[in-house]
């Protein structure tokens, strides 16, 4: 502990700038280095459609139906 | 009082918010050695090629496939009565005692993976199906689902009179996407007074559409 010109006591505790800035470089550097060998890994199964269906594509046919009764008309207009 | 040769540093909060990030750092890059074996990936590391290739195909679903008028008659000195259906809502009738509760639109569901072009064609027309003077027999395509017909064609929005020689192509690209896959198909029957005795004659009279789907 120091005195400053104040009289009060303050800490001398700090840390190197050099020490902060190797830490901070290799931290980065290895950052890069997991990211980059992750994505190397990316074993993802692409789906590739190479859109040669026409041939695999056959027409389809439904119906539908109408019906109804027509009882007789006794009188004509 | 800092003496004049004493290098500045950082404060201790820093260092320690340095060294948890190189700390997490280092665990990381070994984490991502170790998982994934890249130290013994020295000779015969291939990389291979996964191909899959969906075939495509059209389906079709007819959720309501008939229009059942039933029952009636023409009112009594009318020239002729009108059929028309209206969708999900019951038929609509004019001059006529036909209940149309059960005259619901014809709707077809493309249920496939992928675009299909609809045609319709009729198994009657409407000398055949009616009779008498001015029969009229008409089919109006429209979209069920909002934007389910990307491409219409003839007979789409409007009634016409339907395709007996012949398919009619109404949809050149209905969707296959969930919830915009589906259009109605709308009758409208003009039953003039005259209408040929074989008809009126209180038998089930019965016309089937042929509904077709391709790419």
């Amino acid at each position: 502990m120091v005195s400053n010109v104040m009289g009060k006591r303050v800490s001398k505790s700090k840390v190197s700038k050099k020490v902060i800035t190797i830490l901070l470089i290799l931290a980065i550097l290895f950052t890069v280095a997991s990211v980059a060998i992750i994505m190397s890994n990316n074993n993802t199964v692409r789906v590739i459609d190479e859109g040669n269906g026409d041939s695999s594509v056959n027409p389809v046919v439904e119906s539908g139906k109408i019906s109804l009764i027509i009882n007789p008309n006794p009188t004509a207009p | 009082m800092i003496k004049p040769n004493q290098s500045e540093g950082v404060s201790k909060n820093v260092f320690i918010l340095v060294l948890v990030f190189f700390i997490l750092a280092l665990a990381l890059l070994i984490f991502s050695v170790i998982y994934f074996g890249v130290l013994g990936k020295t000779t015969g590391f291939a990389v291979g090629y996964v191909n899959l290739t969906i075939s495509t195909q059209i389906t079709l679903n007819v959720t309501n496939n008939s229009v059942l008028w039933g029952a009636g008659s023409i009112d009594s000195g009318a020239t002729n009565t009108t059929l028309r259906t209206q969708g999900a809502a019951g038929g609509n009738v004019t001059n006529g005692n036909w209940s149309g509760t059960t005259a619901l639109a014809l709707v077809v569901e493309n249920i496939g993976s992928v675009n299909a072009s609809i045609t319709l064609q009729s198994g009657k027309n409407a000398s055949n199906f009616l009779g008498g003077t001015l029969p009229e027999y008409q089919w109006n395509v429209s979209n069920r689902d909002s934007g389910a017909c990307g491409a219409t064609g003839e007979a789409f929005g409007q009634f016409k009179d339907v395709n007996v020689s012949g398919a009619a192509i109404v949809c050149t690209k209905l969707d296959f996407h969930s919830g915009k896959r589906a259009i109605s198909i709308d009758f409208r029957l003009v039953i003039p007074y005259d209408v040929n005795s074989t008809i009126a004659n209180g038998v089930d009279q019965t016309d089937i559409i042929t509904i077709t789907g391709s790419a």
